[in-house]
């Protein structure tokens, strides 16, 4: 398999963890040091802002907190196209397109986020985890939001 | 005890006078309208902070009622707002949200303006009657500007009482927090939610909705005796807490220590919670390390334009930024534990007053300005039906 069909690999058994919000998939994924970020760009205030970041252990406790929440009923589906794969000494850097779709309890759907991935994809004991995400949004208006990570 | 009927449910609730609101406050046409002449064409409302206008020229573009304005800081240091309409044909003269524009530019016909909002330019300008169509006739249409603490507002009521009047010591608590070190704004989101602006605001007035937020019922609502909370209703409509309340970050798994790790704001404890809510839709609400401020603007009955900003330490480390902005996140922010269960929940109560099946909210809550009285919904429903001319409870 190519490195390309490597990462999009294990960049779409991300994505398909977090829609069957299965956490412990989603985590077993990702290296101990993993940093996990959400970005985008602010135009109000002509700077990058930060919406939300966590290491494995903040993202453990996310998880585990979310079903005391109350969240936006219905389900995601988050479609990432892996773009570029770029090896280096240490691992992948892969850039990856994303498009988030929000289906309501009614079966509707429609979108609710575009944006990037930027992923550092690193090979521990001959196994490729994901070490550093950084989600890029262009979408900046999410309507009511939501608690889990894109 | 039992279901209620048709005509149980359609009736007014048998609570005192002020203590109730109907749903069509929510929803009615007409209500809007008067909300829009009556509240949102002559109250004071915060548009951005002075922050966000650091450098002359620098301006911040805004809606307020579906018309566009701009609050621009001139060479002389004023922050002063203008309609961002072109004296001429009436295009949009800066599209960007924020930018810098020493000379602004209509892309349509090159009409010119100042940051003054004096028309510079017109091309060609022998082809207009002189008397009627000039540069010194063809001004910007301003709007009355006022900062205070920081804070910027406009009024588009050229007869309004000033700003000061208007809030009276309603941010007197937030004084020494908005005032004691520059601040700086490092989180804006803005989000279309349908509901009206009121189930918006009412998210910040409403402390009883605390059992809703699972990291409140494990933080707050035991952190201090309910008796021993002091809340405060001001002239005008304004309300919130009448000193720190209290919270216990240790009771939710991933918020222990918060506080510890970087300096409380001047004047707070770092488990201090404090907030003002100031008519008709601005909240500032502080949790000792960070301040959020939001602000609703009613683009229709059920549309509403939410606005909220994060503000920190100007000048800081990044790493006390950092830490600064993981407390805004923790609560607040499109990602934040509390912010998307407040939207949800305006948001559902929209959708039962739309329809008609809801009727009625109740804000009938007394508990002498403490715990969780109902207090500030009052005394913004007292305000609003001031203004209004309405009944909240029958419009």
């Amino acid at each position: 398999m190519s490195n390309h069909d490597t990462m999009r690999q294990l960049i779409g058994q991300g994505c398909l963890a977090l829609d069957d919000a299965d956490f412990d998939g989603f985590l077993a994924l990702c290296t101990e040091d993993i940093g996990y970020r959400i970005e985008v760009w602010s135009p109000e205030l002509c700077q990058n802002m930060i919406w939300l970041e966590h290491d494995k252990e903040g993202l453990r406790a996310l998880f585990d907190a979310l079903p005391e929440h109350l969240t936006r009923p219905g389900r995601l589906a988050r479609h990432a196209n892996v773009m570029t794969v770029t090896e280096n000494e240490t691992g992948f850097d892969c850039v990856s397109t994303l498009a988030v779709y929000h289906t309501d309890v009614d079966g509707r759907s429609q979108v609710l986020a575009i944006g990037r991935y930027r992923d550092r994809i690193v090979k521990r004991d001959s196994t490729l985890l994901l070490a550093d995400r950084t989600v890029v949004l262009e979408t900046r208006d999410l309507g009511v939001g939501l608690h889990v990570p894109l | 005890m039992s279901a209620r009927t048709s005509d149980n449910w359609t009736a007014k609730p048998d609570v005192p006078s002020g203590h109730a609101v109907s749903g069509r406050v929510y929803t009615d046409a007409d209500v809007y309208a008067a909300e829009v002449d009556t509240i949102f064409s002559s109250a004071w409302r915060f548009v951005c902070h002075d922050s966000e206008l650091p450098d002359a020229f620098d301006y911040r573009a805004f809606d307020h009622c579906g018309k566009s304005l701009f609050a621009i800081r001139g060479g002389d240091g004023a922050v002063r707002t203008f309609f961002n309409v072109c004296s001429h044909r009436g295009a949009q003269l800066l599209s960007e949200p924020a930018g810098n524009a020493a000379h602004i530019t209509c892309f349509y016909h090159r009409w010119t303006y100042d940051s003054r909002g004096a028309c510079t330019g017109i091309p060609r300008p022998a082809g207009y009657p002189e008397d009627i169509v000039s540069k010194d006739t063809m001004g910007l249409r301003v709007v009355r500007t006022a900062t205070l603490h920081g804070l910027v507002f406009i009024c588009l009521d050229d007869g309004a009482a000033p700003l000061e009047t208007f809030i009276g010591p309603a941010l007197d608590q937030f004084v020494e927090m908005l005032s004691g070190v520059p601040l700086e704004v490092f989180h804006f989101n803005r989000a279309v939610l349908d509901c009206n602006w009121k189930a918006w605001h009412e998210t910040n007035m409403d402390l009883y909705h605390e059992f809703m937020h699972v990291v409140l019922r494990k933080t707050q609502v035991n952190a201090m005796p309910m008796e021993d909370r002091k809340l405060v209703t001001f002239a005008n409509g304004h309300g919130g807490s009448g000193g720190a309340l209290k919270a216990k970050y240790d009771g939710y798994a991933g918020f222990s220590g918060r506080g510890a790790d970087v300096p409380p704001l001047p004047g707070v404890g770092p488990a201090d919670f404090r907030f003002i809510n100031l008519f008709p839709s601005t909240a500032i609400i502080s949790r000792g390390t960070v301040i959020r401020i939001d602000t609703a603007m009613p683009l229709g009955p059920d549309k509403t334009i939410l606005e909220m900003r994060g503000l920190g330490v100007k000048g800081e480390s990044e790493e006390h930024r950092r830490v600064r902005r993981r407390h805004h996140n923790q609560y607040w922010g499109p990602f934040g534990r509390n912010v998307p269960e407040d939207m949800i929940a305006a948001e559902s109560c929209a959708d039962s007053f739309r329809a008609g099946a809801g009727r009625y909210q109740i804000i009938a809550r007394d508990e002498n300005l403490t715990g969780q009285d109902d207090a500030i919904l009052r005394a913004f429903y007292a305000e609003w039906a001031a203004r209004t001319g309405c009944d909240p409870s029958d419009p």
